[in-house]
C-alpha cells in the first residue's frame, strides 16, 4: 500500500509546470527528495496537503484525496515546511497547549521529551528563537501528536550537524513502526543518504528518477576517462559527464557496461551529473 | 484603546464620536489581525492543521461578535448605570454604532480574505475612509434621521436591524466561499 499516490499531476505557474506527475510514497518508507531551487519539492507538499489545487490528475495522502475538503486526514500527518511560522509571541508551552487543544491525539509527555531531547529553549518565545531553534519547534509540533506520515520540507536546513544527526535518529526511530512513513525533501543530499529508503530526483517539474537508495549503488557508478574513450562507450550507458584538466569523470549505467570497473556513486554527484552534466 | 474612546465619548455625551468610533475601530481590528496571520505565515501554518478553513473564518466572525457585544456592554453599564444616561439616546447611538461597525466588517473582511493583506490595503483604507464619513454623518444628522425613521413605522427599526445580520450573514459564507477556494 502506498502512503502517497500522485497520479497525472499537472500544476501550471507563471514560469513554472509541474508536469503530468505520477509518482508514489510506499507505507512504512523513508522517501527522500532531491530538487533544486524552484524545482517544484514545496508545490509537491502543499498539493499533498491541499493548500494549492492541482490543475488536473489525483493526489491521495493516506487513502484520502482533497485534504482541504476532509483535513481530519491530517490528525496523521505531521509537517514541517521550510518556514516554520508558529504563532510569533508565545512560548514553547502556549504553542503547546494551543496544539492539544487542535490534535486529539495530543501527546504532552512526547512534546516535552522533543523539547529536551533538541534542547529548544522554553523561555523565549517563537519570534526570538534562531531558525535552527523553530525548525526544531516545527519539528516537536509534527511529531507530538502521534502521526503516521511525517512531510518535511527542507526541515534540516538552518540546523547544525549535532541536531541533524538527532532529527535523523528520531526519523529512523519514528519509522520502527511498519506503517508509518516519511516524504523528506532536502538539500543536504548526506541527510537523505543516511536515512532514506527510496530517493526520487526533481528538476524542473518533472521526476527524472525514483529508486531504491540501494538499488542506485547498484545501478551506477563513475568512471574517469579520457574524451576518446568515452566516444567508444554505448551512448546510453551515459547519465551525465564533466569535464575537468585531467580528463572526463563521468556516471553510467554499470549494466550498460559490465565489462568496465567503475567507481561508487553518491547520491549528490548522481544528482548534479543528472541535471548539470553534459550528456554526450 | 476602544475602551478608551468609549470612556472618552461618555465624557463627552454631547459628542458621539469618541463612542461609535471606539465600535468602528473594533470592526476593523479583526480583518488587520488577519493580516497579520497571514503576513507572519500563522494562516499558512494552519492550513496543515486538522482544521476546516470554514473554521478558521467562522471563528473570527465570532470574534468579532463577542468583542463587540463586550464593547456594547461595556458602553451601555458606562452610560445607563454609572452616569445614569438618558436610555434612549444612549441606545440610539448604540444601535446605530452596532450596526455601522457590522456593516463595515461585512463589508471590509472578505475583502481581506480575497485580497490578502498587501493588495486589500488599499481597499481597506477606502473602507475605513466611509467609516470615518458614516462616523461624522452619525455626529450630525444621527439624531434626526433616526426620528425620521421611528416616525415612519413600528417596524423600521427591526427591519433594519433583520438587514444588518442578513448582511453580516452573507458576508460570512462569502468569506468561507472565497478561502474554501484561495490557494495558500
Amino acid at each position: 500500500m502506498n502512503a502517497i499516490e500522485m497520479k497525472n499531476v499537472t500544476k501550471h505557474w507563471p514560469g513554472y509546470t509541474l508536469q503530468d506527475l505520477t509518482w508514489s510514497v510506499p507505507e512504512g518508507m523513508i522517501m527522500g527528495l532531491v530538487g533544486e531551487n524552484g524545482a517544484g519539492k514545496s508545490t509537491i507538499m502543499r498539493i499533498l496537503l491541499g493548500m494549492i489545487r492541482q490543475d488536473s490528475g489525483t493526489a491521495e495522502v493516506l487513502g484520502q484525496t482533497d485534504l482541504r475538503a476532509h483535513p481530519g486526514i491530517k490528525e496523521e500527518i505531521g509537517v514541517v515546511m521550510d518556514d516554520v511560522n508558529l504563532p510569533s509571541a508565545m512560548k514553547m508551552n502556549e504553542i503547546g497547549m494551543i496544539m492539544k487543544g487542535i490534535y486529539k491525539n495530543w501527546d504532552e509527555d512526547r512534546y516535552r521529551e522533543l523539547i529536551r531531547t533538541l534542547k529548544i529553549p522554553e523561555d523565549k518565545t517563537f519570534s526570538q528563537m534562531s531558525r535552527g531553534n523553530k525548525m526544531k519547534a516545527g519539528i516537536a509540533c509534527a511529531m507530538s501528536h502521534r502521526p503516521r506520515l511525517l512531510l518535511l520540507d527542507e526541515a534540516t536546513s538552518g540546523l547544525d550537524p549535532v541536531v541533524r544527526d538527532e532529527l535523523l535518529d528520531i526519523l529512523l526511530d519514528f519509522t520502527r513502526e511498519e506503517n508509518h512513513t516519511v516524504l523528506l525533501s532536502s538539500h543536504i543530499v548526506s541527510d537523505l543518504e543516511k536515512v532514506c529508503d527510496y530517493v526520487s530526483f526533481l528538476h524542473e517539474g518533472k521526476m527524472i528518477l525514483v529508486e531504491e537508495k540501494d538499488r542506485i549503488k547498484e545501478l551506477y557508478g563513475t568512471l574517469h576517462c579520457t574524451a576518446e574513450e568515452l566516444v567508444e562507450l554505448d551512448p546510453e550507458a551515459i547519465v551525465g559527464t564533466r569535464t575537468t584538466p585531467y580528463g572526463i569523470d563521468a556516471i553510467v549505467r554499470k549494466d550498460r557496461i559490465p565489462e568496465m570497473e567503475t567507481g561508487t556513486v553518491d547520491i549528490e554527484d548522481l544528482f548534479v551529473f543528472m541535471v548539470k552534466g553534459d550528456k554526450k | 484603546m476602544c475602551v478608551g474612546f468609549i470612556i472618552l465619548g461618555s465624557i463627552h455625551p454631547d459628542n458621539a464620536f469618541w463612542a461609535t468610533y471606539g465600535l468602528f475601530f473594533f470592526s476593523t481590528i479583526i480583518p488587520s489581525l488577519m493580516a497579520v496571520d497571514e503576513q507572519t505565515g500563522w494562516l499558512s501554518y494552519c492550513d496543515i492543521l486538522p482544521l476546516k478553513r470554514k473554521t478558521i473564518i467562522s471563528e473570527r466572525y465570532l470574534v468579532h461578535i463577542i468583542t463587540s457585544a463586550g464593547m456594547i456592554l461595556f458602553y451601555l453599564v458606562l452610560n445607563l448605570i454609572l452616569r445614569k444616561a438618558e436610555t434612549a439616546a444612549v441606545l440610539a447611538t448604540t444601535g446605530m454604532s452596532l450596526a455601522m461597525s457590522m456593516l463595515v466588517f461585512s463589508v471590509s473582511f472578505p475583502i481581506n480574505v480575497k485580497f490578502g493583506h498587501v493588495k486589500g490595503q488599499m481597499v481597506r483604507m477606502a473602507v475605513i475612509m466611509v467609516m470615518v464619513l458614516c462616523g461624522m454623518a452619525i455626529i450630525n444628522y444621527g439624531g434626526p434621521i433616526l426620528g425620521i425613521l421611528i416616525k415612519s413605522g413600528p417596524m423600521i427599526l427591526p427591519a433594519g436591524a433583520a438587514l444588518v445580520i442578513l448582511i453580516y450573514f452573507c458576508s460570512w459564507m462569502l468569506s468561507v466561499r472565497i478561502y474554501e477556494k484561495k490557494d495558500l
